[in-house]
Formats: structure tokens, sequence, C-alpha cells
């Protein structure tokens, strides 16, 4: 007997153009990707390279595609595109350790110091990124068969690539987003369905069906080249200032920056010029090259902060990331504990600060593209007078900054700052209504044990010395303002300390505040950590706040790179941070000569105000209050999870069988159709039917047709 | 089982159409053994299986399932 192939059910057979419009499409979208994959990793090709190699690429894989075996190359594809796309999240590699042992292998590995490393050798590893990211998007859509998802994640790249790209990335990709996606939209061929329609099939529309996707290309591509056209030559100006308000809030709320934001968001000592060496402050100073970044409309010398540092290893200053606050959301909490504002506090801190800290209104604009502006005590409010879309954040270190791009040059901004003036002795009402402030409240940050003791710390290898010359300096003062005060005026008024740049080096295992205490000279950066380890002896949150000694020049006082300078801020209950400056001689604190150098007056007794309640002495017996629900936030990606998990399990029970039914051409189709099936389920079932056997011999199998299930 | 399958042999050996009873016969037969399929699977495999994986990868016959 002749055995009959059956026929295979084909379904409707795509034309060439249709081909050329998907392979047009993905490259479009595989450009967007490899355009991110640039920004994210900067290499040596440049943008036309990179179309031409992904152009390329996409038309072989193009005609490669229908190949089985090219989906194992896919799915490499795919893991090289989430391997770019995991390096940024520092916090889930670290929780995957496999994996970041391997890529630490793998950079380790990487010969970046040999003669491999050429422009050539990366123009070929350009390329082989390239060819993996079109492999991978090209598979996505012939793989999911829907343009919805391509959409979907074009879209969300494009919200990167706004954020992080620059002009000419950002609207090369935009162009390219539009000429990729539109056709898409129009006509999804894969599901057979166009968008916003009930309709299933193509015969109601006038025109053949590739035509329409191909005018809605051709139209979005008039768009997109009309755009570019017709853009200034910096485009950056275009970018909406929302657009990039509501990303920083999302970084805000997700924690998610890119490694690009963590390292742009680093000042070090080193870097400003306050650290000759590496890995321990002292030395001789070698001070940057004079270079004007800001103008200020100040009258006279002062100090403008830049950042701060928590934590002194005993051998330098060194600060972590902290996420930012975007400074015109609505951050209540963090606002008023970072910068203190002022509608957050009561009527008793404001019969304090307007006893000592008058308010002043300071304008600075800058001449230096700036990640970080610079501020003056404690910020009341900002006021923007050039348009930027960079949104200003502010960070648990007080630090003002923009995020991933600097503010340029020639950017101003007038700041409300509380500008404390601790150079005189403060009246006694000063401390009066300042011990009236302290007791009054609870300070929610003073509450939070972590906060207290993190800015408490001193290192192991500081000498007894330290502690007991805090508390022979401080002897007998009760008012914890008086004695920080007493502590910044030490080393200008007692026991001869000198203000000298070259003071030597610190020995490996000494650090700069034994040295300083035993020479009795140094310059800023000893002065600034010698009292910040005395204060932090008390108990007194304490860190180091960097930033610049403005200079006259020409008549108006200039933010200069050549003079670069650390001081004190010291945290007081429910005050926020005062900022105090010991370094004497040359320093800031030089003092005046009208000023008569007189004794601190004698200490009087705080008054003890009977109605306000009892706060402990100590801040070290502070109740440990529980936080609520925070170990919730880290599995919030379980619920996700577990509803796919129902989805998956649970829904399918109450399933029929497959609700989409086809129309068929033909009645044989319909039943070649079900024929095919039914093979399919009696292979599953362990009756194949076997190479050159018919359907009567199989049935015969079976034993006079009784199916093994059904009978 | 035999029964309605037996057209669709007689159809590939050059009779013509199947009637519409004999097609609706194969389509309840499809149905009743996707049951039996689904009875012998484990779900999650089958729900993988049936309703991602074969419409995914078939590009012939099971496109539209």
């Amino acid at each position: 007997m002749k055995t009959v192939t059956p026929p295979s059910v084909k379904s409707a057979k795509e034309t060439w153009i249709e081909l050329l419009l998907d392979v047009l499409c993905s490259w479009m979208l595989a450009v967007s990707v490899c355009l991110l994959v640039d920004v994210q990793f900067p290499t040596i090709a440049g943008t036309p390279a990179i179309l031409w190699h992904t152009a390329l690429v996409t038309v072989v894989l193009a005609l490669l595609t229908r190949k089985w075996w090219l989906l194992p190359a896919t799915v490499g594809g795919g893991a090289l595109v989430a391997f770019f796309w995991l390096l940024p999240w520092e916090e889930l590699t670290a929780k995957l350790t496999v994996v970041k042992e391997f890529f630490a292998w793998w950079f380790s590995n990487l010969p970046l110091d040999s003669p491999w490393y050429t422009p050539e050798t990366m123009h070929i590893l350009h390329w082989l990124i390239h060819l993996a990211v079109s492999v991978g998007v090209f598979a996505l859509l012939r793989l999911v068969r829907r343009s919805w998802p391509l959409v979907l994640v074009g879209g969300l790249l494009q919200a990167f690539i706004f954020l992080f790209a620059n002009a000419s990335n950002t609207t090369l990709s935009l162009s390219f987003y539009l000429v990729s996606v539109f056709p898409l939209l129009v006509r999804d061929r894969y599901s057979g369905r166009r968008m916003f329609s009930r309709r299933t099939r193509y015969q109601s529309m006038a025109a053949p069906r590739w035509s329409v996707s191909l005018l809605s290309g051709v139209l979005c591509a008039a768009v997109a080249v009309g755009m570019v056209m017709l853009l200034p030559g910096d485009t950056s100006g275009i970018r909406l200032r929302f657009c990039s308000d509501a990303v920083a809030d999302l970084q805000t709320v997700s924690e998610w920056y890119t490694d690009d934001q963590r390292s742009n968001t680093e000042i070090t000592l080193e870097s400003l010029g306050l650290q000759p060496y590496r890995y321990r402050l002292g030395g001789d100073l070698v001070l940057p090259e004079s270079k004007v970044l800001a103008v200020t409309d100040l009258k006279e010398e002062t100090l403008l902060k830049v950042t701060t540092f928590d934590t002194f290893t005993g051998k330098k200053w060194t600060n972590s990331f902290e996420k930012g606050y975007r400074l015109d959301a609505h951050w209540p909490t963090e606002q008023a504990q970072y910068l203190n504002s002022l509608s957050a506090q009561n009527d008793r801190w404001a019969k304090f600060t307007d006893l000592l800290l008058p308010r002043k209104s300071i304008t600075v604009t800058l001449t230096e593209p700036a990640y970080f502006l610079p501020v003056r005590g404690q910020v009341m409010g900002l006021t923007e007078h050039t348009p930027s879309k960079n949104a200003l954040s502010f960070n648990a270190r007080g630090d003002l900054l923009t995020y991933t791009y600097p503010q340029k040059a020639g950017y101003s901004y007038t700041m409300e700052v509380l500008d404390p003036d601790l150079s005189n002795y403060l009246p006694e009402p000063a401390y009066d209504a300042f011990t009236v402030l302290v007791m009054s409240d609870r300070d929610p940050l003073m509450a939070d044990n972590a906060f207290y003791n993190h800015y408490v710390a001193l290192p192991g290898n500081l000498s007894e010395d330290v502690r007991q010359r805090s508390y022979d300096v401080t002897d007998g003062v009760a008012v914890k303002l008086e004695a920080v005060l007493m502590l910044s005026r030490y080393f200008s008024l007692k026991d001869g300390y000198i203000y000298d740049e070259n003071p030597g080096m610190t020995g490996y295992n000494d650090n700069v505040v034994d040295q300083l205490l035993r020479t009795k000279k140094g310059y800023c950066v000893h002065y600034a950590t010698a009292m910040a380890m005395m204060t932090r002896a008390m108990g007194v949150p304490t860190r180091l706040a960097a930033g610049y000694k403005t200079v006259e020049q020409e008549g108006v006082q200039v933010v200069d790179a050549a003079s670069p300078y650390v001081w004190v801020e010291c945290y007081f209950d429910n005050v926020g941070w005062l900022s105090f400056d010991p370094t004497p001689g040359e320093g800031f604190n030089k003092p005046k000569e009208d000023k008569p150098q007189l004794e601190p007056p004698p200490p009087t007794d705080p008054p003890e105000p009977e109605e306000l309640p009892e706060k402990p002495e100590e801040p070290f017996e502070k109740l440990d209050m529980p936080v609520y629900f925070e170990w919730v936030l880290p599995y919030l990606w379980l619920i996700p999870v577990i509803l796919l998990i129902i989805r998956g399990c649970v829904a399918p029970r109450f399933y029929r069988l497959s609700g989409v039914r086809r129309r068929y051409k033909s009645t044989r189709r319909q039943a070649e159709h079900y024929y095919q099936d039914i093979l399919r389920q009696l292979r599953c079932l362990g009756y194949p039917l076997g190479r050159g056997e018919t359907l009567s011999e199989l049935l015969a199998r079976f034993g006079d047709g009784q199916s093994p299930e059904t009978a | 089982m035999a029964d309605a399958l037996r057209p669709v042999e007689a159809m590939h050996y050059g009779d013509g159409e199947p009637t519409s009873e004999q097609v609706e016969a194969l389509s309840v037969l499809r149905t009743a053994l996707e049951f039996a399929v689904r009875r012998r699977m484990n779900g999650v495999v089958y729900v993988l299986w049936r309703r991602v994986l074969l419409p995914r990868f078939s590009f012939r016959t099971y496109r539209y399932a």
C-alpha cells in the first residue's frame, strides 16, 4: 500500500515586503538599544558605525532567523543584552554571587592593559555587541508575534535614553523609535489584526495589507527626518523639565541609579586638592591651579559647602552614595531633616534662629559646569534664574546636587540660607533659647540610633589623648552648643597652634589628629578632623563639610578651585547642622584685630523648664523605636511572582480548551488541522505514528480501534 | 476513534472532503484526547507547553491555537 504523507496546513504566506518591514523595524529598535548601550558603555566606535554594524547584522539575520538552530543563538544574545542591563544594578548583582564572581573573573581577564586594547579590537567588540542586540530584538519580534511588547520595551528604552543620553543620541533614538514602532502599531501582522480594531482579517481594507504599514512607515520616517532637520544643533534645551523631574522622583522611590550617577556624586578630599596622598590624609599641601568655579554676590569672605564626609577611617574621610530627593518634590520630612525646611519647624525654633541664625539671600552664578551647587548654612529655599532641565536634588549628606548632567556654566540661582555667625561669643538669651529648643521636642534623627552611632563613631587608631583633650577644654560647660563653640576656638586661642601647609607626612600607623596635637601645626584638614573627633568623643554627631573659601577677585567674591577648605558641622537636637571652623591663623577663622580676644563668659546654668517633657541626658539611653513593615519592602517583588504562579497553576484549571476558533478556508483544511492535532495528542499519550506507518496500522495497534484513554 | 479518523484517511487517499458531521466528530475526538493529554501531564508543564511553547514554536499547524 502506498503511503501518502499528509500535507501540512500552511499559514498565510508573507510577502517579501512584509519581511523587509520586519527587518527594518527590528533594526530600528536594535539601534535604539545600541544607543542605550553606548550611553552606558561609551566605546570608541561612533554612532554611524553603530548604524552600519546593526544594519548589516540584521539583514544577515533576517535571512537566517527561520532556521531552528538560531534559537540558542538568540538566547545567547538575549543573555548578553540582559548582562549589560544588569550591570548598573549593584544591589541585584550583589545577591547573585555566582554571577558576580563570574563577571569579576571576566573583567579581570579583559586585556585592557595589553596590546589587544586597540581601536580595532574595540571596534570588533562593539560589532559583536550590536550583533547580539540585533539578534535579540529581531528574534523577540519573531517569537512573541505581537507588536505591543516591542512597543512597550521600546518606549521604556526611550525613557531611559531621554534620561541618560546626550542630545544627539536622544534625537536619533527618538527618530528611530518613531520609524520602527508606528508601522508595528498600525498593523500587527503576527496577531492577524489591526490595533484599535476588532477586525481580524484584512479583507475589509481597501489597499493591500503591506501597503498600510509601508505608508505609515514612510510617513513616520518623514516626521522623524523633519524633526531632526528642524531641531537646533543643541537639543539639550528641548528636554522637558517635568519629564526629568518625574524620573528623578522615580529614581528616588526605586533607588535605581546608574554607575555614572554614582560616580558623579562623589567628591573626595583628593579631588578637591586637600589630600595629596591617595590612601591617607596629611602631607604637604599642593593646591590645585587657580580656576574660577562660581561667582557670588557676597560682600565678604565666607565658606561655601559642596559636600560632607561622615566616616573617618583613621586614614581618611569617606562617604557613601546617598539617594537623592528632588528639591521641589513632596519630601517634607526628608527636606526638614537634611536641609532644614522652615515650614517644618516651630516657634521655639524661630525664636532661636532669630537670635543666632540671621537669614541671608545669596546669589551664585556658575562659571564652570558643576554637579554640586555651593550652599551655605541651612538652605531654606532656592530660586533658579536659569531655566534648566536638570532636576535639583538633595541627599542625606546635605548636598545640593544635580544628577546625570552637570549644570552648565552660566547657571544662576539664589538661595535663602540661615547663615550662622558664630565668630562672636553668643549672648546669653541665645543659650537660653537653645536649651529650650533642644529639650522641647524629640528630634526624629537623634531618635534614630543608627544615625547617632554613625556620626559619633571614632576610628580605632585614635589615641585616648583626643578624648581627654576634649574633656579638658570643655570642662564645666553645661550647654552643648557652648562646649562645641569653645572647641572650635581652642586651636585659635590656646596652646600656640599655627596654620602650616607643610606639616610633614603622617606616619603609617599615625593619624592627622594625633599628629596635630603633637606638632601643633597643620592646615584645615588637620584642624577640622581634630575638632570632629573631639566633638564626637563628647557625643555630638559631627561630620566634615568640604567646599571652598571664597576669595576676592576684582572686587567680587568668587569660588576659586585653588582655595578648597574643610570645616566641621555638628548636629543639635531640633536645630540641625551648624557649621564651625576651627582652623586658626591664616585660615578663615583668623582673629580680627578689632575684636578683643576675651575669655568666654562664665557659664550659666540653663533654665530648667518644668513643664517640658523629661529628656534623657545621654542619647545612648534613648528608646529603640521599632520600624514596622520595613522588612516588607525588599520582598515586594514576591507579589507579582505569586500572581504569576496563581495564573499559571490555578487559573488554567478553569480553562476550556482553546477558545480561539480559526476560520478555515475549506472543510478539508479544517479536517487536516484536527488530524494533525490528534496525531500530536496521540504522540503525547505514547502512541506515535511511526515512520511509514499508516493510520489503519496505528489504530490496529490500539486493539480493534479502542483508544487507551477514551475507551 | 477509528470511525472518526477514517474520513481523513480516505481524504488522504484521494476521496473528497469530509462532511461537516465528520469534521464535528473529529473535533469532539480532539477535545476528548486533549483532556486525556492534560490528565497525563503535570499541570504546570501542560500549561507551559500547550499555551506558550506549542503556539510559539510551531510555525505550521498550531499557529492560532
